[in-house]
């Protein structure tokens, strides 16, 4: 396990960061010792950022500066919005495999991003997502969402592919629509 | 079907306010049975809010690396290094995605299962390293308790989970909707990964106001569980969820773990 790149962003080095106190060992003598200098850093960053404000990149999902984020990488793939991510530890939910949350995440954001291309305007809706086998921690996967249809055209299609396989699939449309039976 | 029974508590907190002081320094004390935690919840909790607090400003400073350099940047470093040292086994690191994971020390849980004897305290602890109420992941955002044997869940979203402005994304919801329900059905003993999840969103939920979440178990059979719950905003229900679970066995949990080795290869 190594640390960070110098080159890396300050996003980078707090995601390494962050995986690094969810899979570490240490004696309590040990941590006392890092929450102390944590502590100290979290001050010090803490009046080093005093004023500003996020530029860009704080997006909860895709965000690269938001370690919340995975994040996801967005792209398209001709008339589907895509998403590519690699999940480690931090995302985990059932061991070595993505937490089904961060899937939930996920699908919802490439779902809004599928429904903003399509020019539709934000307002109630659904989104269900079946687990259909597990999606592996290490691993690069991809969301993929087809753009809306249906007779409302408000209903949509979503699957998450590893390994040429699909583990998830979703589907969206307005609360207590037809498209749920 | 079948009927539910009272699940049982033995760790009384007097009000939410103290799920925030769970294992703090003056906070009431819940045992944690995972091997990384077990013997330092205390001391880890400290690591971990301060890493919180870190956490937390990084959207802001990452636009100033100029201010980051001349300031903080190389202490950052250095603890991620001390951290990395201590890290026992391959994981999966953010810059080596051909990173194997193993059976993880840190993960293990002892036979002596902290939830078969308080739930509660399970419950307010989570999954203690996961994503959305872990106690001991720097990331998550909610708190989660039991009351009147229903799950509920706490939390005040910040900018780091802000979707359109001012309103908390939709996926940040659902996320915490899988271990919101989740959770309610693990307070009756019954655990196993989400098969289907389904959120509806009635309204915006704001960024900076706090949130109640609740959620019940409507049934089981023998390999499925299904909970509702709701996310509730200055009285208004802003988000509803459905989630169905598979119920697993000790045998099934084995078999999940089992995954882990293979992670590298294909998918089984």
């Amino acid at each position: 396990m190594s640390g960070v790149e110098p080159s890396a962003s300050v996003a980078e080095a707090v995601r390494a960061l962050v995986l690094h106190v969810v899979t570490h060992v240490a004696d309590p003598e040990t941590t006392s010792a890092l929450a102390v200098d944590a502590e100290a850093l979290a001050e010090r960053m803490e009046v080093a950022a005093a004023g500003l404000e996020v530029i860009e990149g704080g997006h909860p999902v895709a965000g690269v500066h938001n370690p919340f984020a995975g994040p996801v990488v967005d792209g398209s793939d001709g008339p589907m919005v895509v998403a590519d991510a690699t999940f480690t530890l931090t995302h985990e939910g059932p061991p070595g495999c993505v937490h089904g949350g961060a899937i939930a995440a996920g699908f919802e954001h490439v779902v809004a991003r599928a429904e903003a291309r399509a020019g539709r305007a934000r307002a109630p809706r659904t989104v269900r997502v079946r687990y259909r086998r597990p999606t592996l921690l290490g691993l690069p996967v991809r969301f993929e969402a087809d753009p809306p249809s249906g007779s409302d055209g408000a209903s949509l299609t979503a699957r998450l592919v590893q390994n040429g396989d699909v583990t998830c699939e979703a589907e969206a449309g307005p609360p207590d629509g037809d498209w749920q039976q | 079907m079948h009927a539910l029974g009272v699940p049982p508590s033995a760790t009384d907190l007097q009000s939410p306010d103290d799920l925030l002081r769970v294992n703090g320094p003056d906070g009431p004390f819940v045992p944690v049975g995972y091997a990384g935690i077990s013997g330092r919840e205390v001391e880890l909790r400290r690591l971990v809010d301060a890493v919180r607090r870190i956490v937390a400003v990084t959207p802001r400073l990452a636009g100033a690396p100029e201010v980051v350099d001349a300031s903080v940047r190389g202490d950052l470093d250095a603890l991620v290094d001390r951290l990395a040292a201590l890290v026992p086994s391959p994981t999966v690191a953010p810059d080596d995605p051909d990173g194997s994971v193993d059976d993880h020390p840190a993960r293990s849980v002892g036979p002596d299962l902290e939830f078969e004897r308080d739930r509660s305290g399970t419950v307010r602890v989570g999954n203690p390293y996961g994503m959305v109420s872990g106690m001991y992941s720097p990331i998550s955002p909610i708190l989660l308790d039991v009351a009147d044997d229903r799950l509920v869940g706490f939390a005040t979203f910040t900018d780091l989970h802000e979707g359109p402005p001012g309103e908390v994304h939709d996926g940040v919801v659902s996320a915490c909707f899988d271990v919101v329900l989740a959770m309610a059905n693990r307070i009756h003993s019954m655990f196993g990964p989400t098969m289907e999840l389904t959120c509806t969103r009635r309204a915006p939920t704001r960024v900076g106001v706090p949130c109640r979440f609740e959620a019940d178990v409507d049934w089981f059979r023998d390999k499925v569980v299904v909970a509702t719950g709701r996310l509730i905003q200055d009285g208004e229900v802003t988000a509803e969820a459905s989630g169905a679970f598979r119920r697993f066995d000790q045998v099934g949990l084995e078999a999940i773990r089992s995954l882990q080795s293979v992670a590298q290869g294909d998918v089984p």
